[in-house]
């Protein structure tokens, strides 16, 4: 029987996560440890996705109600006198997705091999189907009193590599 | 003395602003921030930097090529590297092609201190 489950998000993706909004939502994030599901849906407002590829083939998707997306945007923006705004925020998430998915390289890079980083994408309010068979989906959540953040991480049954 | 000039090349706006808030902090003078490697080595030689900030992963001409095309024509260009990528064969490949640091994002003072400081001082 093959292993499915080699590759571990909690290890790789949960401190970065905490660490990147730590600093911009209040009161304490705390992130729900992953769990495998079955489906991506629903997705919420606004979903930011970058995916990493080479020795592991990874989609990082994540996925906020917009009011919590708007507060993560203006404790961001606000620091640095820039405008609120839609553009903004897509370039903050953007940003946020970058450091995780770029941060997560280190330790996913394998005998040398490289992992390749996309850009990260923004979507709105958008149905996500992965389209192959035999993935590995699994979900990580947020409770704030602003709204719900989703973290699905989508990666191929691929015998591991990653301990 | 006046301050030394940077110019910051990121695709993303917000981390523009962290950085010349940050570089300013430090007692350095933002000359231009720029969001591609196209603009960067179009704005080089009109401003002529004391040194310069680089993302890796941009759209159009990334980062590492963005540094080749400027150390060609300007072989003493000081660059800084500061990305998210955190694999050690990314730093190599960036100070390979000429780099003199990487600073990885999030942004620490300290560090982009520190190798800002190493980029101006070294021949």
């Amino acid at each position: 029987m093959t292993n499915t489950t080699q590759f571990d998000p909690e290890h790789v993706f949960t401190p970065l996560l905490n660490m990147s909004f730590s600093q911009l939502i209040q009161p304490d994030v705390n992130f729900s440890a992953f769990e495998t599901v079955n489906t991506i849906l629903p997705v919420r407002d606004v979903s930011s996705m970058i995916s990493l590829t080479g020795p592991v083939s990874i989609m990082l998707l994540l996925s906020l109600d917009h009011s919590l997306a708007w507060q993560v945007m203006t404790s961001e923006v606000q620091a640095l006198g820039l405008e609120e705004n839609e553009e903004m925020l897509d370039a903050v998430l953007g940003e946020i997705t970058n450091i995780i998915g770029g941060n997560a390289t280190a330790s996913l890079s394998y005998a040398g091999q490289p992992v390749h980083l996309s850009l990260p994408m923004i979507m709105r309010t958008a149905s996500l189907r992965p389209g192959v068979s035999k993935v590995s989906i699994q979900k990580s959540s947020l409770s704030h009193p602003a709204g719900i953040l989703d973290v699905y991480c989508v990666t191929p049954a691929i015998p591991g590599i990653i301990g | 003395m006046s301050a030394k000039r940077i110019m910051c090349v990121d695709d993303s706006p917000i981390m523009l602003a962290k950085l010349k808030q940050l570089i300013e902090s430090l007692g350095y003078e933002v000359c231009a921030t720029v969001q591609s490697g196209t603009d960067a080595i179009k704005r080089y030689p009109e401003l002529l930097p004391d040194a310069v900030t680089m993302d890796i992963t941009m759209i159009g001409l990334d980062g590492i090529e963005t540094v080749k095309h400027l150390l060609a024509s300007h072989f003493d260009a000081r660059i800084v590297m500061v990305t998210s990528h955190g694999q050690e064969n990314m730093v190599v490949k960036a100070l390979k092609a000429g780099a003199r640091g990487y600073v990885m994002k999030p942004l620490d003072a300290e560090k982009l201190r520190e190798h800002l400081a190493l980029a101006l001082q070294r021949g």
